[in-house]
């Protein structure tokens, strides 16, 4: 042992490098599959073209996070395995009726590539485009193989397009439909799934409204033995529910209907003992309409739950407490504000493991009444629950200190959503800006990766953000900031943004424009009802031509002004489909 | 006498400019609250026992913002509405453009829905959800419309749809169908709400709305029973009215307490110089009166 030795080895590693050249490809590509990050695979494909080659052979699931910033024929060139697609489309802020409805991201472009290069295609997850159900016809029908569907905040279709899908699509083990504008014609499309067919695991339509064909659910939960999802509508009633769980005491999730049809004695107790058998339950949605008395029956299957959301059902403090103390496992909980901060008070006491909470209003617009959750409720969140570190929290008032004393108690925040409802409202108790709020926030929780800011900000806010959060990746801003400075300061400091979202402030061309080189290393950025210009847009998009410039303009509005502005890098080139209130530049 | 009632301006002469709608009068108020407490104790804790924010921003506080006409009357909670008009102070060029707003219609003394509902796409939550909340608070309430609540010209979009209740019962009055009602005291805008089901008298409602509205944070003497038949008998400060199905504005403990339960659309604490005849809509008004 020794140099020697050491030496030795030294000089067999570069006999291997010399011999790297003739590594069978095969192998790499072996080891390569066993990859499945995304960001870990681009990565792997800039190390050499050897790697780059073998990585995309390998690839089966490719995640684009902006559908135009790539044609689908450049995808289909540099990849030519995939099975398993993730496309994202619009602009966030289209959630917020923001975006023209015609805006584009159609899937349907892609779904003709696909067809022709992936025929075998299992998977596709859409987030924020437009499909119709001549689309969905078409991947009904042009994917033998295909397994899993997952439409999250998309518009275009109607119940006829997944009629198609549960008729044609003979290996379909996932159908998700979540939060989508879906134009409900009635539940029958529940009926087109064949006799035989018995593979469905994860079925999810709680986002439509009218009455499904009961009977037919029925049947289709009692075929599928290896269900482990299943997410009800509000249409589906107590009693039904009961029945469908007596065929599926195996489901993981349960999203049940509406939770509060009157029920005799004998009723409740048999709902609660088919409940009882559900151990393997760990996420529970649903309960619309939730009346208080029936909750118990929940209760002994939430000894496994992780996830609970009850953002749907409009409960009062004593029995969200009542109902926590069944849930010690519980890992991320979505809520609404009619549990108020004696309700957060029972999270903080009774959920020590909690890493996720989402307080949503119940009632957003009513200025009229005391209602909803304060400061104090999440402080006493965050005493109880140190593990904390995805919060969004809709409130009315807010102080500086009460966040500075939550994130000294949750100091691994990853993701900081706070909404106070009104624009531009000041700590309630000093009168000042919210800058020291959101200033602990990002000099306290270096793994910051989201945040959203709210209340009266200054610029101060912003040169804060620009220091501290050194990881943050999606920054959301709305009726915040002085001046052009508080957007430089977050465009010259934050490496890693990737998104940047900006509604209702004072920046204008000088901050837009102090990010030319910033764009292309981000995904997007938005920024409407701003003080920037057409001129400042033009010359942004003259100056950099891998970005496309799109403005949308609002009727009636200034000539010169930009309304809403969305820039964003891409290899596609400005897009074509673009309808006529929106300018490419 | 003075006990619960004085929190409310009630035998103070100062503090009666407290409830003008007056401007001028909103100042000095505010200073009051964040930097001359002590001077007035029982009010800043009254107003934090509310658990209201009665901080007004846009900008340190002093500074004169006062000017704009949209600061509103006391109590009443900074809104979007307010906001473009600061925002074009602190900016030179006027300010952001574009944001929709609806028509301006709402008047600053009745605390009716005011700038959050008038803004695209705030608060930020998903169309979804909003229908979501907007459905069930519709199923809740049967055919019934709105149900009584003074209310400006809303905008088309059902996303800004007001929802009169919390998910639970609403003010509705069918039959077998009641819960909460909202409570609104004069000279403050921003109300409670009184689940009406958890009462079975008129004297249980009356100390339940003493303490909501009259009870100082550190109130020493509680005569709750006393306290109560103040509000009821006509010897306090604030007499307790009621909105029935018909519209009407009557005063409460005239008919048995079942009957009142299943006509009350909503209720309002009045002083009495505003309550002879009841004839009265809910306008804030400026006392001229003394104790």
């Amino acid at each position: 042992m020794g140099s020697s030795e050491l030496k030795r080895s030294k000089d067999s590693v570069s006999d291997e490098s010399a011999r790297r050249s003739s590594f069978p490809d095969e192998v790499l590509e072996r080891v390569l599959s066993l990859l499945k990050s995304h960001r870990d695979r681009s990565s792997v494909s800039l190390v050499c073209k050897d790697w780059y080659n073998a990585e995309r052979w390998s690839r089966t699931h490719v995640f684009i996070g902006n559908c135009y910033s790539v044609t689908p024929e450049i995808v289909a060139r540099r990849f030519p395995r995939i099975r398993s697609v993730t496309l994202k489309g619009k602009p966030r802020f289209s959630d917020f009726n923001l975006v023209p409805e015609n805006w584009g991201a159609d899937i349907h472009a892609w779904l003709v590539v696909f067809a022709a290069k992936y025929p075998f295609l299992e998977e596709l997850r859409l987030k924020r485009m437009a499909i119709s159900d001549e689309s969905l016809e078409f991947l009904a029908i042009s994917f033998p193989n295909f397994k899993a569907l997952s439409l999250l905040s998309c518009d275009g279709f109607s119940t006829n397009g997944l009629a198609a899908i549960a008729t044609h699509c003979k290996n379909l083990t996932e159908l998700d439909i979540q939060e989508n504008g879906i134009d409900d014609k009635g539940g029958s499309w529940l009926s087109c799934f064949p006799e035989r067919f018995m593979s469905l695991e994860v079925l999810n339509f709680a986002n439509l409204t009218s009455d499904i064909n009961f009977d037919a659910l029925e049947k289709l939960v009692g075929r599928c033995k290896s269900m482990r999802v299943l997410k009800l509508n509000r249409s589906v009633s107590l009693e039904q529910l009961q029945r469908l769980l007596v065929s599926a005491p195996q489901l993981a999730e349960l999203g049940t209907g509406s939770f509060s049809q009157e029920l005799t004695i004998r009723e409740y107790e048999e709902l609660e003992s088919t409940l009882s058998i559900c151990k393997n339950m760990h996420t529970l949605s649903g309960l619309w309409d939730a009346k208080g008395i029936y909750l118990p029956a929940l209760y002994p299957a939430c000894s496994h739950l992780t996830f609970l959301n009850l953002s749907y059902a409009a409960l009062q403090s004593v029995e969200l407490a009542k109902l926590l103390a069944h849930c010690p496992r519980l890992k991320r909980l979505w809520v609404l504000d009619t549990v108020e901060d004696k309700g957060l008070e029972a999270v903080g006491l009774n959920c020590p493991l909690l890493e996720e909470l989402r307080v949503f209003p119940a009632d957003p617009f009513d200025d009229e009444i005391v209602h909803g959750v304060t400061e104090a409720g999440f402080v006493a969140v965050s005493f109880g629950c140190p593990r904390l570190h995805y919060v969004l929290y809709f409130c009315r008032q807010m102080t500086n200190a009460a966040v500075a004393t939550i994130v000294q108690n949750c100091p691994d925040f990853t993701h900081f959503r706070l909404c106070i409802m009104n624009p531009g409202q000041p700590d309630y108790l000093t009168n000042e800006p919210m800058d020291e709020a959101f200033g602990a926030v990002v000099k306290t929780c270096t793994k910051l990766q989201r945040l959203s800011v709210s209340g009266l900000l200054t610029d101060l806010t912003f040169e804060y953000i620009g220091r501290y959060a050194k990881n943050l990746e999606t920054l959301s801003v709305a009726f915040a900031g002085r001046s052009d400075w508080g957007m430089q300061c977050v465009l010259g400091g934050c490496s890693k943004l990737r998104k940047l979202e900006i509604r209702d402030c004072p920046f204008g061309n000088a901050a837009l424009l102090s990010g030319l080189e910033k764009y292309e290393s981000m995904r997007s950025l938005w920024m409407s009802a701003c003080n920037v210009t057409m001129n400042g847009c033009r010359l942004l998009a003259r100056e950099m031509p891998r970005l496309n410039v799109e403005v949308m303009k609002e009727d009636g509005s200034d000539e010169s002004q930009a309304d809403k502005v969305y820039v964003y890098r891409s290899i596609a080139g400005p897009r074509r489909d673009a309808p006529p209130s929106v300018l490419t530049l | 006498m003075e006990g619960g009632l004085v929190l409310l301006g009630g035998g103070n002469g100062d503090a009666s400019s407290r409830v003008s709608t007056d401007e001028s009068a909103v100042l000095p108020k505010v200073e009051v609250v964040s930097e001359a407490c002590s001077s007035y104790p029982a009010e800043s804790e009254l107003e934090l026992g509310l658990g209201l924010s009665l901080g007004w921003g846009g900008g340190a506080t002093g500074k004169s913002k006062g000017a704009n006409s949209s600061w509103g009357e006391c109590g009443r909670i900074l809104t979007a509405k307010d906001f473009p008009s600061v925002v074009s102070q602190r900016t030179n060029n006027g300010g952001p453009s574009g944001t929709k707003r609806a028509a301006e219609s709402v008047s600053h003394e009745s605390g009716s829905p005011t700038g959050a509902s008038q803004v695209v796409g705030w608060p930020p939550i998903r169309a979804y959800r909003m229908n979501s909340l907007v459905n069930q608070a519709k199923a809740q309430r049967g055919d019934e419309g709105d149900s009584g609540i003074v209310e400006k010209d809303k905008p088309k979009d059902a996303l800004k749809k007001k929802l009169n209740c919390n998910g639970k019962q609403t003010t509705v009055n069918e039959k077998g169908h009641l819960g909460f009602v909202k409570v609104n005291i004069d000279g403050i805008p921003i109300g409670r709400k009184v689940d009406l089901n958890a009462h079975s008298s008129y004297e249980s409602m009356a100390h339940a709305l003493e303490d909501m509205f009259l009870r100082s944070a550190n109130s020493v003497e509680k005569e709750p029973l006393t306290m109560a038949s103040k509000l009821l008998d006509g010897s306090s400060e604030f007499v307790l009215t009621y909105e029935d199905k018909e519209g009407d504005w009557m005063l409460v403990g005239d008919v048995p307490w079942r009957m009142f339960v299943s006509s009350v659309r909503r209720l309002r604490i009045m002083r009495p110089s505003e309550a002879n005849g009841l004839g009265m809509k809910c306008t804030s008004k400026t006392y001229s009166e003394n104790q």
